[in-house]
């Protein structure tokens, strides 16, 4: 599968009040095709799963963030915290494609670590892969849509995708605007976040001392 | 001297900032042997990048929330993120004000007035929509 066709399917399975971190310029440029108004573009800094981890712990809002192998191997230390939280509306999608997509297609580390899922579980995830179970499925954004409404976070999807990138226009939505455009989402009422209580309830962890 | 109790008192109940994230350091021990999961929130973070992260995620979801960290540490931050996309942050640094080189950011130095200096730090935050760094040098707290 393309990286491009599993972001359209993942993008599709996010429901309408969930936050959707797209995490790299080749990413970024890929999920603006199919635009949503919880989607945050970030392309251009570190550490930036840390950003989506603090949206997480202050909102009731499903946060899924994607990112690709790249950015995953160069930042896993961001990971373990995503997975020791255990915070139930955190969820990490890593696209692997076992190369440097937007540079030079030179390998990453990624073929020589024994087994990523194995790192993961040990962290406190929830380890998904979908190669096996969508292999005959064209468009499993249903089937996906209903995994992730019933499952609680951490949860980290990994999916092997093709080493060709689509060749789109630079033409999103830039830092500052996306941004901006998340911080109004995440506390606006018309697109009404997941009905579940967060990891620590926000009464209970910021409760005032009696 | 300020105690430390007092600190976090005024800064969690008064001002309601109840979310913090930082590395620790010698210097904050104090601070640090007051906390209580009772009436805050924090998070020891890997490195100082990855804290003001997590604050930055956490102020664009509208939560008050602070970095605890060591001054000395000031120069390897990379605060161009906050700056340039306008997330004020509020950074509680043991140390002196000379490590802070980026002029984008506030310097206040805690003093024996803990509610003035908190209160000038929180509405520099607030009506500048700036970064604000509030540095606690040795034997303050």
């Amino acid at each position: 599968m393309k990286r491009y066709s599993a972001i359209r399917i993942f993008n599709k399975a996010m429901e309408e009040g969930d936050i959707g971190v797209f995490i790299g310029e080749g990413m970024c440029k890929e999920a603006f095709a199919y635009d949503r108004p919880g989607n945050l573009y970030l392309s251009k800094h570190e550490n930036l799963l840390s950003v989506g981890l603090g949206m997480a712990m202050c909102s009731k809002r499903k946060i899924f963030m994607f990112c690709d192998d790249e950015y995953f191997l160069r930042n896993i230390s961001e990971a373990a915290h995503i997975a020791v939280s255990k915070c139930e509306n955190v969820y990490l999608v890593v696209l692997i494609s076992g190369v440097y997509t937007d540079v030079t297609k030179a390998p990453t580390i990624y073929d020589s670590i024994m087994s990523l899922h194995g790192i993961l579980f040990n962290m406190g995830f929830i380890v998904h892969d979908y190669k096996r179970q969508f292999r005959n499925t064209r468009n499993p954004i249903r089937e996906i849509n209903l995994i992730w409404n019933r499952i609680r976070g951490p949860l980290a999807v990994l999916l092997e995708v093709d080493k060709g990138t689509k060749n789109l226009p630079a033409d999103y939505l830039s830092e500052k605007k996306s941004l901006l455009r998340t911080k109004e989402f995440i506390v606006s009422n018309e697109a009404l976040a997941h009905n579940y209580e967060p990891p620590i309830s926000l009464e209970e962890a910021f409760g005032r001392e009696e | 001297m300020v105690k430390a109790k007092d600190f976090w008192e005024y800064l969690c109940n008064e001002l309601d900032y109840r979310f913090f994230a930082g590395v620790p350091c010698k210097g904050l021990a104090p601070l640090y042997n007051k906390m209580s999961p009772q009436f805050m929130h924090y998070i020891p973070a890997v490195t100082e990048n990855i804290a003001i992260r997590l604050v930055t995620g956490a102020t664009l979801a509208s939560t008050n929330a602070a970095v605890l960290m060591s001054a000395e540490k000031m120069k390897g931050l990379d605060l161009v993120f906050n700056t340039s996309n306008h997330i004020p942050l509020f950074i509680i640094a043991f140390g002196d004000s000379k490590f802070n080189t980026n002029k984008a950011i506030y310097n206040l130095e805690l003093t024996d007035d803990l509610e003035g200096c908190l209160d000038k730090a929180i509405s520099y935050l607030n009506n500048k929509k700036k970064s604000c760094v509030l540095f606690i040098g040795e034997g303050t707290i």
